[in-house]
Parts: C-alpha cells; sequence; structure tokens
C-alpha cells in the first residue's frame, strides 16, 4: 500500500478540529500545553507554504489572483506563527500539563502535518548551489497551480478553526486564568492571522474548482519508489492490475532516476535499450488485447457510447505505439554500442519483465503466462476480465498506468540514444556487413543515416506512447478509473506557469535575509501596518502586503547593517571600537554612500571606453590582500 | 524445414573452435529473421517470437567477439524468407530444434576452447541459444487453436 499525502493531511484536520473544540475555558496548566503546541503546529503549517516555489511576497496586485491567495496565505500564516513565539516563550517556564486531550490533539495534527510536509520534499533535491531541483515525476505537479490552490485551500481549512480556538483562549486567557500579557496579545495576533489565511483559502477555493487539485493533493505518494512485488502465478485480475499499478510506479521512479546518469552509466547501453523496446513493444501489445476485450466487455455491459468510443480511441492509439517500439527494437538487431562485459542492464529493463508478465498474464487466459510459445493463450474472456462495470474501470487504470510508465521510458530512452548518436557511440558488427567491407574489427561505427533512423524511430515511438497515454487519460476520466491521477497530473503538470521562481531562487533569499541585528535602528514593527490600520483599513489582503512591506524594511535595514560591519571589519583596523547601537543609523547611512564611492572606484563603461580611445589598456582590477576588488588606480 | 536446413548442417558438421562459431554466428542470424518473420502471424505469439529475436541478437552479440570467430564471412545467414504455406507452429518447432543443437554445440566448445574469451563467447551464446529453445519450444498441447 502507497503512503499518500492524504493519510497525512487527513487525521491532522481531524485533530486540529478536535482540538479546538475543547474551547478556551482550559486549566492554565493545559492552556500553556496546548499555546506551545500551537506554536508548533502553525509553525509546521507556514513551512507547507514556505517549501513552495511562490515568488516574492512583492509580487504586484495584478498577478493573477490565484498566485495572490497563495502568497496571501503564506504571509498570513508566517504572521501567525511569528505571532505564536512570544506567547509560547511567555509561558515555556511555567508548568503546563501535556497530557491534557486538546495538547494530545495538537500534538497529534502536528506529527501529521510535519510528516506529510517531509513526504512532500521528498519529491525534490538540493542542488549543488542550493537551489531546489525536482526528482520525482510528482514534483512538477506538486508546484504547479492546481495543487497550489488545493494545498492553500487544505491550510485554510486548519486555520479556520484554530482561528477561532486562539480568539477564545486569548479572551480567557488575558483577564481570568493568569496567561502572562505577551501570550495573551501573541494569541489575539495569532488569531488574526489564522482568520485571514482561511479567508485567503476561500479565495483560493472559489478561483479553482478544488475537486480535481484536491484530489492530487491528497494522492501524491512518497518521492520513492514502493517495494518491489514479484509476479506469482497465482494473481488474479484484481491483483494483476494493482501488481501493473506498483511496477508501473516503480518503473517511473527508475526511469527518473536513471535519467540523470544515462550519458555516463554503464548500463546505458543497446542492451538495456533494446530490451525496454523489446519490453515496451509486448507490453503495448498485450495492452491492445486487453483494449479490445473491455471494449467488447463494455458493449456486453451497455455502457455509455462516450466509454466505447474511448475504448476504441485508446485502442488504436495503442495499436499505433506497439509497431513503432518495435520498429525500434529491430533497429537494435543490427546496431549496438560494442561488446557489453558483465551485460549491464538499466533499472528500467529488469522491471519490465514484471510489466511484460503481468500484462501478458491480465491480457492472457493463462495464470502462469509467460513469453514461452509453451505458455501461449488465447485471450481472457471480457466478463473475466471486467465481472463489472468497477471492475472495467481497475483494468484501464492498470492498462493507463502501465502506458504512461513506457511512454516516460521511450522519452527519456530517445534523449540517452541520442546522446549516444552524438557521441558517435552506434556500431554495426563488421561480419554483417557485405564481404567487400574489410574492416579488421568485430564493429564499425554505425552510419550516420542508420543512426538518424534509429532516432527517427524512437521519435515516432515517443509521440506515439504519449499519444496513447493521452487517450488513456481521457478513458480515465470518463470511467472514473482510480488511475485518473496521471490525467489530472499530466494537465496540472503541463499547465502554463504562473510566474513563479524555482523553489530554490526562493528559499536562497529566505536564507539570505539575516536576523535582526541587535542594536540596529528597526522601524517599530507593523509601521505600515499600523497606518493601515490607523486609516480603518480592513481588506486583509492590503494588511498582508503592508504587513510584508514592514519585514522587508526591517530585512533591508539588517543586511545594510551587516553589509556594513563587514565591510567595517574588513578595512577597518583591528583595534576599531565595535559599533554602538546609537551609531548603527550613520554607519547603515556611510554604506550607502561608500557603496556609490566604490562603485564609481571600480570600472565603468564610460571610464573604460574612454581609456581605450586614448590607447591605454584598461588593467584588470587586482585583488588586495583583503580578498576585495580595486580599480585599475589601485583606490 | 529447408529455409534452415542448410545451416544446421553446418553447425553438425563444424569440426572446430572457429568453424562452430562461425555456423553458429549465422544460425542466430538466421533464427533472429525467421522469428520476425513470424512476429505477426499470431497474436498469442507475438511475443514469444519477438524474444527469441532478441536472444537471438544475443547469442550472435556474444559470439561476435569471440577472437576465435574467423575474419571470413560467408555471405550472411542465407536464410530465405518461408512460403507463407508452412505452418508458424512448424517455423517455431525448427527454431527449437535449432536452438538445441545450437545450445549443444556451443556448450561443447565452451569446454574445448582454450582462450577465456572464446570460453565466455560460447558460454553466453549457449545461454542465449537455450532462452531460444525454451521460448520456442512447443508445449503439451500442440493442437491449439491459433
Amino acid at each position: 500500500m502507497t503512503v499518500v499525502l492524504g493519510d497525512f493531511l487527513r487525521p491532522a484536520r481531524a485533530h486540529i478540529a478536535a482540538a479546538a473544540r475543547s474551547g478556551g475555558d482550559l486549566p492554565l496548566p493545559a492552556k500553556r500545553a496546548v499555546i506551545a503546541g500551537l506554536d508548533r503546529l502553525v509553525a509546521t503549517m507556514s513551512r507547507y507554504l514556505n517549501d513552495l516555489a511562490l515568488p516574492d511576497d512583492f509580487t504586484p496586485a495584478s498577478t493573477d489572483a490565484e498566485l495572490r491567495a497563495a502568497l496571501d496565505a503564506r504571509l498570513a500564516l508566517r504572521r501567525a506563527a511569528a505571532s505564536l513565539h512570544p506567547a509560547a516563550a511567555a509561558v515555556r517556564e511555567a508548568g503546563a500539563d501535556d497530557a491534557h486531550p486538546a495538547a494530545g490533539y495538537l500534538s497529534s495534527a502536528n506529527s501529521y502535518l510535519a510528516a506529510g510536509a517531509d513526504l512532500l520534499q521528498t519529491h525534490f533535491t538540493t542542488g549543488p548551489a542550493g537551489q531546489r531541483d525536482g526528482s520525482t515525476w510528482w514534483a512538477a505537479v506538486i508546484t504547479s497551480p492546481p495543487v497550489t490552490a488545493a494545498l492553500v485551500a487544505e491550510l485554510a481549512a486548519c486555520s479556520r478553526p484554530l482561528g477561532a480556538w486562539t480568539a477564545q483562549l486569548s479572551r480567557t486567557g488575558s483577564l481570568y486564568a493568569g496567561l502572562p500579557a505577551t501570550a495573551s496579545r501573541g494569541l489575539r495576533a495569532a488569531s488574526w492571522w489564522l482568520r485571514t489565511a482561511a479567508s485567503t483559502g476561500h479565495a483560493a477555493h472559489r478561483l479553482e474548482p478544488p475537486s480535481a487539485g484536491r484530489r492530487l493533493l491528497l494522492g501524491i505518494p512518497a518521492g520513492f519508489p514502493p517495494p518491489r512485488q514479484p509476479p506469482s502465478n497465482a494473481e488474479r485480475v484484481p491483483e494483476l492490475c494493482a501488481g501493473i499499478t506498483l511496477t508501473a510506479e516503480r518503473l517511473r521512479h527508475a526511469a527518473r532516476a536513471f535519467a540523470g546518469r544515462a550519458s555516463w552509466s554503464p548500463a546505458a547501453n543497446s542492451l538495456a535499450w533494446r530490451r525496454d523496446a523489446l519490453a515496451s513493444a509486448i507490453t503495448g501489445h498485450a495492452s491492445e488485447i486487453i483494449l479490445a476485450s473491455l471494449a467488447a466487455r463494455a458493449r456486453q455491459l451497455d455502457l455509455s457510447p462516450a466509454i466505447r468510443a474511448q475504448l476504441a480511441g485508446a485502442a488504436d492509439a495503442l495499436s499505433q505505439a506497439w509497431p513503432a517500439l518495435r520498429a525500434i527494437a529491430r533497429h537494435w538487431d543490427t546496431i549496438s554500442t560494442g561488446a557489453h562485459h558483465g551485460r549491464e542492464t538499466s533499472p528500467a529493463a529488469a522491471e519490465l519483465e514484471d510489466l511484460v508478465l503481468r500484462t501478458g498474464r491480465l491480457a492472457y487466459d493463462n495464470p502462469r503466462w509467460t513469453p514461452d510459445r509453451a505458455e501461449a493463450s488465447l485471450a481472457r474472456d471480457p466478463a473475466d476480465l471486467a465481472a463489472a462495470v468497477s471492475d472495467l474501470s481497475i483494468a484501464v487504470g492498470a492498462i493507463h498506468h502501465a502506458i504512461d510508465a513506457i511512454s516516460r521510458i521511450a522519452a527519456c530512452d530517445t534523449d540517452a540514444v541520442r546522446n549516444a548518436a552524438d557521441g558517435h557511440r552506434l556500431y554495426l558488427p563488421t561480419r554483417l556487413l557485405p564481404e567487400h567491407y574489410d574492416i579488421p574489427c568485430p564493429y564499425a561505427p554505425a552510419p550516420p543515416a542508420l543512426a538518424a533512423e534509429l532516432l527517427g524511430c524512437y521519435d515516432t515511438a515517443a509521440t506515439a506512447t504519449r499519444h496513447a497515454a493521452v487517450a488513456l487519460d481521457k478513458l480515465a476520466v470518463t470511467t472514473g478509473s482510480p488511475s485518473s491521477t496521471l490525467a489530472v497530473a499530466r494537465l496540472s503538470a503541463g499547465s502554463p506557469g504562473t510566474g513563479r521562481q524555482p523553489a530554490g531562487d526562493d528559499r536562497r533569499q529566505t536564507r539570505a535575509q539575516p536576523a535582526p541585528l541587535a542594536g540596529v535602528l528597526q522601524p517599530r514593527a507593523g509601521q505600515v501596518e499600523d497606518i493601515l490600520r490607523s486609516l480603518d483599513i480592513s481588506e486583509p489582503g492590503m494588511l498582508l502586503r503592508a504587513a510584508a512591506i514592514d519585514d522587508a524594511a526591517r530585512n533591508v535595514l539588517a543586511n545594510a547593517t551587516m553589509s556594513s560591519r563587514k565591510r567595517d571589519s574588513i578595512n577597518q583596523p583591528p583595534q576599531r571600537k565595535p559599533a554602538t547601537p546609537g551609531q548603527a543609523p550613520r554607519t547603515a547611512a556611510k554604506d550607502v554612500t561608500r557603496a556609490g564611492a566604490d562603485a564609481r572606484q571600480y570600472v565603468t563603461p564610460a571610464a573604460s571606453v574612454s581609456s581605450l580611445a586614448a590607447g591605454r589598456a584598461v588593467k584588470a582590477p587586482r585583488r588586495t590582500h583583503h580578498g576585495t576588488l580595486r580599480g585599475p588606480e589601485g583606490t | 524445414m529447408p529455409e534452415i536446413s542448410g545451416i544446421t548442417a553446418r553447425l553438425r558438421d563444424a569440426d572446430s573452435l572457429p568453424d562452430t562459431l562461425a555456423a553458429g554466428f549465422d544460425a542466430f542470424e538466421a533464427i533472429r529473421q525467421l522469428a520476425r518473420g513470424c512476429e505477426d502471424a499470431v497474436p498469442a505469439l507475438f511475443a514469444a517470437f519477438m524474444t527469441t529475436a532478441d536472444a537471438a541478437v544475443d547469442g550472435r552479440d556474444a559470439i561476435t567477439i569471440a577472437p576465435s570467430l574467423p575474419p571470413d564471412r560467408h555471405g550472411g545467414a542465407g536464410v530465405s524468407r518461408p512460403q507463407a504455406s508452412v505452418p508458424v507452429e512448424e517455423i517455431a518447432g525448427a527454431l527449437a530444434g535449432l536452438g538445441a543443437l545450437l545450445a549443444e554445440r556451443l556448450s561443447r566448445a565452451a569446454v574445448m576452447a582454450d582462450a577465456a574469451a572464446d570460453r565466455t563467447a560460447c558460454t553466453e551464446a549457449a545461454q542465449a541459444a537455450g532462452r531460444i529453445c525454451q521460448l520456442t519450444a512447443g508445449g503439451d498441447d500442440d493442437s491449439r487453436p491459433w
């Protein structure tokens, strides 16, 4: 059983709802435990959107509303988390009743949500430059607009009861229950931000019909393959369908993982590609037989003309796909990457054997079917393949998964073989050449025309299998197959972008923000936000952006101060006295002036041009012993 | 089957390692060509013939790098397309027989070979021939209505 995100999000919501039902009238120790739990929980909720590849907070409000909703939700949750930190800190030293049921619910909800966030992270890796790269086929789905909208809506649904509950906790807390004023203030602020997050999620719901995106969100699996289940000789139709789905998932992982090392791995050779084409062609052939049986069954069950037409369309698409795959296999009869010592094949080639066996056993009336002639049999009876309509949709789902997997393998192999052709790594056995060729080696380079022909076959097969997968997408949606997630995922991953930055950029930016330095003059917290409030502006979006402006202003000042201190520490004698808090504003102001002066000292286009015009060579900037670049005059 | 009788006789008559390797190369090529020609004959045997052709390529490629394979060529396998009237079951049976003969001769050659590379080539080719035999051999019930 594959673990999916829904396995964590659903219980998390249930635990949050249960916790919120505890109300605000709690014993003080329980209330302390609840505040600490809320602090952790909201921080985890905030992490979901922090991890997403969203643009900067200052993206203009004219950007599409769906993106705006996601940005607003991220801001609101960050603010809620920031409000709860001091509240939790204020009660940290006092005794807390962690055994209270409300605290337990919060703890469980946080555990589920943290596990869900971790599950999402399994689809990404961090590159050498710190950027976040997708490492699975699901990564593009996770960052797609429908899934983002669904995630925002999900977090909003979690925020709504928390917003109301924190308001209750703050009311009873401030006057009667002995909570410190800081804690009560933090709860009140968090309540406001949580309710704001809830309203942004509501906006996201309105903008994006949630069902498809939510189904995708809840169906996101972990980013590692399920364990292999070798085919047995006793698998019945439901087990075969489940096995095909599982094998296809493993194949998607294997193909994706291998694609990254296809340019250098010893397993990237003609033997592996020949095996891929062979197994894919047999799988496609068997799948066409299965779809023909399902079409016959659809007629027997008097299913809608739409389903029957789509079954016929998918079978027709497959009848184009497997011959294209076979054409590749036939080309590998003579073309080769040379001798294969050790007979190393790709992980996908090994997994494909399972797929061949299972699709063959689903197509033919022999539970022990293998490609051997002795095990050949007639096609399975349509009624045996799908006794009821629900069985038909399950069988469609299995074929959908199988063809989706082989279409991805065809795409990966196309790139890998193109690399091999570009690197002149394709050969022919000289013994197969006409006798007048006198080449004293077992292999000779494949003629370019033959390599081009092979690549043409790959392009045709990749296109044909993709068409077949898309035809099955439609069929899966129409029949309500469990595999319809694949269809939505393909659409979502291919949907136009929303101008989002790569996640890595966003994270780098986040990391680049230094913590506020003690003693640095900062604008009063929430200055712009307070101005808006004084003007009786209560529109959440405007207040969120005001809060973002306040945050950014603090960050700019902190950055400037940090740069100034770093420059001072490099350029000034070590005995220089450290800046005192009172000097910080002057330091920042000085930094701005110096930056301008430094910029003029370095090479400017005008200076460079005039130097060249005067016939003087422009001296390259040289590096001082401090490591800073200096201009040609050594200033 | 007349289409493969020539190569079968060559394989039987081969009394040295180079002759066995040369005949084996051509036999695998003959099996590949015949199997490819039969792929579309019966849907139920599509996988069997596809996989047989693939195994034939494995066997042929194994022999290709054997040091004792003589450089002179006989102009290919010399296989003609079987007549349309020849039942596909008969062709499969003939391939199974040729596969079995190949496996036996190559296994014997592997024992006789002095060079390790020849032994490896013969062993791998014999395994491929064994797979061909298994893939194309008939079952208990050879009267199935394809």
